[in-house]
């Protein structure tokens, strides 16, 4: 896919400017009658996307689609939660710049909105990375448009179809075999080996907006979905009258207290808590430690249990034991313990 | 030291194995096991253990068998026996290997059943006794006690003979107990095949 001047973007002249415009101009809709594009990184001063070399802002602006960008001020962070490795990264560590020209990677979740991007920069194991903002909550299907990029080749487009599960959200969740074929640039590629990690939607679970990140390999099709969850902002007020949802927020992302409208406090889980220390080298308290689970190990030896397989043998052997004195003092003990149960006074 | 008994105390289910009965009758003493409570518990199938001729002729067990059997008898309304599914399996096993001749080879096996009945009556025991209630076991079976430990959801304290016959002579007044130990190895010595030792028996094999 060859780069496209700006003032191109405007005509729509080719048949890739006429398809992302169509998709833009579809999901904007959408987007805008579920306010699923809230969460949309980009709007918050996030991320800069390009779309064949022009920012997303300008090339959405070239389709006359509007985008309310909120000041990033008040939304200070958007995490990212890499659902298969549990681990959080801040959408502020994204680099500032995105390049979509070649490596644009086209995707549509449900009705809702698909958006482009790509790096190689943040998951060096990715060759792409795109950012899939999703509001999948009561879609009925979900389909994947992938453009992607061989090493040696141009762009190429590979279309994997068959993603339609999201209907059965009953289900509730998109595993590889609801990927039915891959077609790559029109063909069937029946060597990718494609891995979607269990786990990656939940719609009963997941906040009605939610973000979705997809990254792939284009030498293994390696497919990882990600899930990106917006933070919240409470008022303190809220923290006295909604305490309940603000944990429940707080589990999902880290929730922001406001007072006066500025942020005072940032709850958290302690789970996130724990990676932010252990990732800032500092010792995790002991309060905020996971419980140690605990450890059976062997029992100690049952000093006066004895193997009755022979009960004879069984018997001397105890009788010898008890004349010797063996383990007396043990049976001392176990002797007042047993008088406890009958008799009062015993020591 | 002979402590004050208390009635009042909450009652204890004291269940007994067969290795402290087998060890009192060979000393005659069996009454010692009613010296806590009054009252014990024995499962069937331990009874039916204790009771039964030894398949052994040689097996020093079958010389207080007798007293062991008369002493259960004149006792049965101090001893509670109870009935445990082991038991029945075990005994339609019996009679089916009656019926088909008694074949010595075929008989059922009945090792470790009497520690199956004692568990299988504890799980009964589970959500029938009183909070404070402890049900005391009497086992000197390694794995049995391990098992004993392992139950959950039961309030359950298990002992051996060695602690009882202890306890008796520091807690219950039973002086005669502290000799106990020796008696039994004098009984179970006597009977003990000394094929080694015995040269006329040696040469009466040859």
């Amino acid at each position: 896919m060859p780069d496209v001047p700006p003032s191109k973007c405007r005509k729509k002249s080719t048949p890739e400017l006429a398809h992302i415009d169509r998709i833009f101009r579809r999901s904007w809709i959408q987007l805008s009658t579920k306010d699923a594009f809230e969460s949309y990184p980009c709007r918050f001063g996030l991320l800069h996307v390009e779309v064949f070399g022009h920012p997303l802002d300008e090339c959405l602006r070239a389709h006359q689609i509007d985008v309310h960008s909120k000041p990033f001020d008040s939304v200070p962070a958007v995490a990212v939660v890499h659902e298969y490795e549990k681990r959080l990264i801040g959408l502020q560590k994204l680099p500032r710049h995105l390049d979509l020209r070649e490596h644009a990677l086209l995707a549509e979740i449900g009705l809702v909105r698909l958006e482009v991007g790509g790096t190689s920069g943040l998951f060096p194991q990715f060759h792409r990375l795109s950012i899939l903002p999703a509001d999948i909550v009561g879609a009925t299907w979900i389909r994947c448009l992938f453009l992607l990029n061989q090493a040696s080749n141009s762009a190429r487009a590979a279309r994997i179809t068959g993603v339609h599960s999201v209907h059965k959200a009953a289900r509730a969740f998109v595993t590889l075999e609801d990927i039915g074929r891959i077609d790559f640039a029109g063909l069937e590629y029946p060597d990718c080996k494609v891995e979607m990690h269990q786990g990656i939607v939940d719609t009963r679970q997941q906040p009605r907006t939610s973000l979705f990140l997809c990254g792939f390999l284009t030498n293994e099709l390696n497919i990882r979905i990600l899930r990106v969850m917006t933070m919240r902002s409470f008022s303190s007020l809220d923290l006295q009258q909604q305490s309940g949802e603000i944990q429940r927020a707080a589990a999902q992302a880290p929730v922001v207290i406001t007072s006066h409208g500025k942020p005072r406090v940032v709850v958290m889980s302690v789970d996130e808590f724990r990676r932010l220390k252990t990732e800032a080298g500092e010792e995790v308290p002991a309060e905020a430690r996971p419980r140690q689970p605990t450890v059976l190990g062997p029992e100690s030896e049952d000093l006066l249990g004895y193997d009755e397989r022979d009960p004879v043998d069984a018997v001397l052997h105890m009788a010898k034991d008890a004349i010797g004195g063996i383990n007396q003092d043990l049976v001392r003990q176990e002797a007042d313990r047993f008088a406890k149960h009958f008799v009062q006074g015993a020591k | 030291m002979t402590a004050q008994r208390v009635s009042e105390k909450d009652p204890i289910f004291l269940i007994m194995d067969a290795s402290p009965i087998v060890m009192l009758s060979a000393i005659g003493r069996l009454d010692w096991l009613l010296e806590p409570c009054g009252t014990i518990w024995m499962t069937d199938m331990v009874m039916e253990e204790v009771t039964r001729d030894p398949e052994s002729g040689a097996d020093p067990r079958k010389r207080w068998l007798s007293y062991t059997r008369s002493w259960i008898e004149a006792n049965k309304f101090r001893i509670r026996r109870v009935e445990t599914g082991t038991y029945k399996t075990y005994k339609l096993a019996l009679d089916a290997w009656r019926a088909q001749g008694a074949d010595p080879a075929s008989k059922p096996d009945s090792h470790d059943l009497g520690e199956a009945s004692i568990i299988q009556t504890l799980k009964s025991f589970r959500g029938k006794v009183q909070p404070r209630q402890t049900i005391i076991v009497l086992m000197d079976d390694t794995d049995g006690r391990d098992a004993l430990r392992g139950m959950r959801r039961i309030n359950l304290d298990v002992f051996g003979t060695r602690t009882f016959i202890e306890a008796l002579c520091t807690h219950f007044g039973i002086i005669e107990a502290e000799h106990a130990w020796q008696a039994i190895l004098n009984v179970i010595a006597l009977d003990e095949p000394k094929d080694e030792d015995d040269p006329f028996l040696v040469r009466r094999v040859l």
